[in-house]
């Protein structure tokens, strides 16, 4: 079989300020193929996608697309049709659909005016032809998650794209949505564009990809049919240890129910009649498809939304969470789902983020920096958080170690009831694994009790006792037990069995 | 080996330079008066120069706070009218006792936490951009004191208020002192206290704030309160030392000034970074270049061009740095 080779690196290496983050790598696409690429944070996955899309220069190796040795910048590699959709969507909210989708390749007609019918006209061809029922004049901010990422990919089709690279395009996706996409994908490949697949989810790479591209410490530690390895295998390459038990055994829940929830309503209606108890010493999951409510319920009941109708009891004792603060005095704390914009402040120092939320404790009239920096030590300590020191800024720290630190800050407040809002999202598997961890050390040493949100089933099923599905605000159900599967949580989360 | 020790003195020189580039500047800027106009460096001239830069200066302390939370105040010009112009005519309904000039100073103070508590309250609970609530006291502020004076001026008629102003300690001009004494104040809420702390926070992740337990609204309403206590503590000590406040002229472009020292000191536009340490240099840069444009006889009329330049010029410094 003659393979069309689009786009081949050549020992290609990468410093940043003299650390080398790439180390002589060869890798080769070709047409019509999709690639899954895998890695740990910092693995240097993300740099050389930016390479291979010309938005950096490599310090050694050569670079040849279509056979032919080629120096690349972000232009050029968009006329050759190598199309990067990065990680934070690049879409314009207050724009309409089409506007988006030709935004900076605009139509015009005589006299320099746009031609909006044309366009309008263009983006109706292209959402249709993947199978979208998303109005071209609809404005983006009105889209879900899931929808702005497909109208992202028809963005990126729509300049011609012969190499299309998505850098983590699940990260927000539900398992259904996950679906929709991969048969965009698939139909991609019929048309004979390649595809490179980045993402943490080792089962989605494992299902997409025809060839998997394992990096490890900025070298090409595998390259191969993706058939030809078990997750398993793809994991421990990508840590290149052996990979004990992803998940630490379940904790045995004492009865003693902590919080109780009753017909519980949001003010904003998108979380309608929750009703669920938790008992100590458990991790309670909640799973639904994004847009379920499992979200805003978690920040209505520590006081991030406003609640209108319903029973909270704590202990016993029936109480009414406003604030952040009132729920934090309770005990309560919220881990929350975007990282980057509610979790970290990414400006400030690592031990400024530590002792945020718990500043009482620090401060006598004046605040004791000692003691702010002791307590940095405790939790690098504890939690393994890798540091250069206290006064490292939070956002030069990798995803896995951003999350510790948010962890503990909530810690930190001396809080037995945790809600963890997808707390491994965009962290490498290692990560993952301590942070299983370290919520089962935190029940096992403070007879604390989690409640975990995930839209990954495997996780889920994995760390959870039980697990409340969500759909439409409302419970679908609570499965435990021999139930606790993921054909159960499918079918509660959607409404519709897989035959049906 | 080599290269990396290299790139690591360069590294520490750096972070000096950004640390202390402000206080390396003013000394530049101090011996290149003193080269083109050698009664510039005349202790007199100095302790001048120090003297009126108090004004603006501690005005741009309490921006500095404002900005550091992510905010903007456009309105302290027009209040430092206002508050000055309050102080003189109720020491003057009071009678010329120490007794009257305590009380006026005190509802000065008063009146300067109510604005900022109200403009504070404006732009956190009411949701209107700080641009727009303090520009709209910068226009009311400005109307109140000419309808008062109808165009005129407030004249203190006590002479224990006027003397205030013009008194020394220690042979050093008392708004000076005042100054420094304040910004070593502010420069320890700002650094070592829980408020400061959160003020950080606020203005470099409001949400990441909130979701902390933060009450993110009293926090930015706060550093208000602070702005109007610093324009009240400049409005009282620079109108008794004027012994009067002009309804039109006095506090004019005073915004443009204390927006200029934060910046030049470092304190970013969109929030969360900043110190009193760098504005405080970067009051004083900008009281050195005013002293030596009148020196050097450039025209008045320029000298606002030559603080604009700088302003955008710090901005853009600021911008590179970065990369």
């Amino acid at each position: 079989m003659n393979e069309e080779v689009i786009l081949e690196t050549r020992g290609v290496s990468m410093e940043f300020s003299g650390v080398r983050v790439l180390h002589s790598v060869d890798v080769k696409f070709t047409r019509g193929k999709i690639y899954g690429i895998v890695g740990e944070n910092g693995a240097g996955k993300s740099t050389l996608m930016k390479i291979v899309s010309g938005f950096l220069q490599p310090v050694e190796g050569e670079i040849f697309v279509y056979g032919k040795k080629t120096t690349l910048n972000p232009l050029k590699a968009k006329e050759l049709g190598i199309i990067l959709i990065p990680q934070e969507l690049n879409l314009v909210d207050t724009l309409r659909v089409y506007e988006n989708i030709f935004l900076g390749n605009e139509m015009k007609s005589r006299f320099l005016f746009l031609d909006k019918k044309k366009m309008i006209e263009e983006s109706k061809r292209l959402v249709k032809r993947f199978g979208l029922n998303i109005s071209p004049l609809q404005f983006v901010y009105r889209l879900s998650p899931a929808q702005k990422q497909l109208i992202e990919i028809v963005k990126a089709v729509s300049k011609s794209a012969r190499l299309l690279i998505m850098d983590e395009p699940t990260s927000a996706l539900s398992e259904r949505e996950v679906k929709n996409l991969f048969n965009l994908i698939r139909r991609m490949k019929e048309e004979g564009i390649t595809v490179i697949f980045i993402s943490h989810r080792l089962k989605e790479v494992k299902e997409i990809a025809d060839e998997i591209i394992v990096l490890r410490d900025g070298r090409k530690v595998y390259e191969g049919r993706a058939s030809g390895l078990t997750e398993k295998e793809i994991a421990q390459l990508m840590i290149g240890r052996h990979l004990s038990e992803m998940y630490p055994e379940k904790s045995i829940p004492k009865g003693e129910i902590v919080l109780k929830v009753e017909n519980f309503f949001s003010a904003d209606g998108s979380v309608k009649n929750v009703s669920f108890d938790l008992r100590k010493g458990e991790i309670l999951g909640f799973y639904g498809l994004v847009g379920s409510g499992r979200t805003e319920l978690m920040e209505t009941l520590v006081g991030i939304r406003r609640k209108s109708a319903g029973r909270v009891t704590l202990h016993g004792a029936e109480v009414n969470i406003t604030s952040p603060d009132e729920a934090k005095k309770l005990g309560i704390v919220y881990l929350p789902e975007d990282r980057k914009t509610a979790g970290i402040v990414p400006i400030l120092e690592v031990y400024k983020n530590i002792t945020l939320m718990n500043l009482e404790k620090y401060s006598r009239f004046l605040l004791k920096k000692d003691l702010e920096i002791e307590a940095f030590r405790r939790y690098k300590e504890k939690f393994s958080i890798v540091s250069r020191g206290p006064y490292q800024l939070v956002k030069t720290l990798s995803g896995g170690n951003q999350q510790k630190v948010v962890i503990s800050k909530l810690v930190d407040t001396g809080a037995r009831i945790f809600i963890f809002d997808e707390p491994t999202r965009g962290v490498d598997v290692n990560a993952k694994h301590q942070i299983y961890h370290i919520i089962r050390n935190l029940i096992d040493e403070f007879d604390a009790t989690f409640i975990v949100v995930s839209s990954e089933l495997p996780e889920i099923i994995g760390i959870s006792n039980r697990v409340v599905v969500m759909r439409n605000g409302e419970v679908a159900g609570i499965v435990e037990g021999e139930g606790l599967n993921e054909k159960n949580l499918i079918y509660l989360a959607t409404g519709v069995s897989e035959e049906g | 080996m080599r290269r990396d020790s290299i790139k690591k003195t360069g590294g520490r020189f750096a972070e000096i330079f950004s640390k202390y580039g402000i206080v390396i500047v003013l000394i530049g800027l101090v011996i290149v008066s003193g080269i083109l106009s050698p009664s510039f460096l005349k202790l007199r001239n100095i302790l001048n120069i120090f003297w009126q830069t108090s004004y603006v200066g501690i005005i741009a302390i309490g921006v500095t706070f404002v900005m550091i939370a992510g905010g903007i105040d456009l309105s302290v010009g027009s209040m430092v009218a206002l508050l000055g112009a309050f102080a003189i005519t109720t020491v003057n309904a009071v009678g010329d006792s120490y007794l009257g000039v305590f009380l006026a100073i005190l509802a000065t103070l008063g009146l300067s936490v109510g604005l900022g508590f109200a403009t504070g309250v404006a732009i956190t609970k009411g949701r209107i951009p700080a641009f727009v609530v303090t520009l709209g006291g910068m226009a009311i502020y400005r109307s109140l004191v000419l309808n008062f004076a109808n165009g005129g001026v407030y004249m203190s008629n006590s002479m224990k208020y006027s003397s205030m102003g013009m008194s020394f300690v220690l042979g050093m001009p008392l708004p000076m002192l005042v100054f420094i004494g304040y910004a070593l104040l502010a420069h320890i809420i700002l650094n070592n206290t829980k408020f400061g702390r959160y003020i950080f926070a606020v203005g470099a992740n409001e949400t990441a704030s909130f979701y902390s337990a933060i009450n993110v609204d009293w926090v930015r309403t706060w550093t208000y309160v602070i702005s109007g206590i610093s324009v009240a503590i400049s409005g009282i000590l620079l109108s008794s030392m004027m012994g009067s406040v002009s309804s039109s002229s006095t506090g004019n472009g005073f915004e443009l000034d204390a927006i200029a020292a934060a910046v030049i000191g470092g304190t970013s536009l969109s929030g969360g970074k900043g110190s009193i340490f760098g504005t405080f240099f970067g009051a004083l840069i900008l009281g050195v270049i005013n002293n030596m444009l009148v020196m050097l006889n450039v025209a008045v009329y320029l000298q606002g061009m030559v603080k604009g330049l700088i302003i955008i010029g710090a901005v853009l410094l600021q911008n590179l740095s970065k990369e």
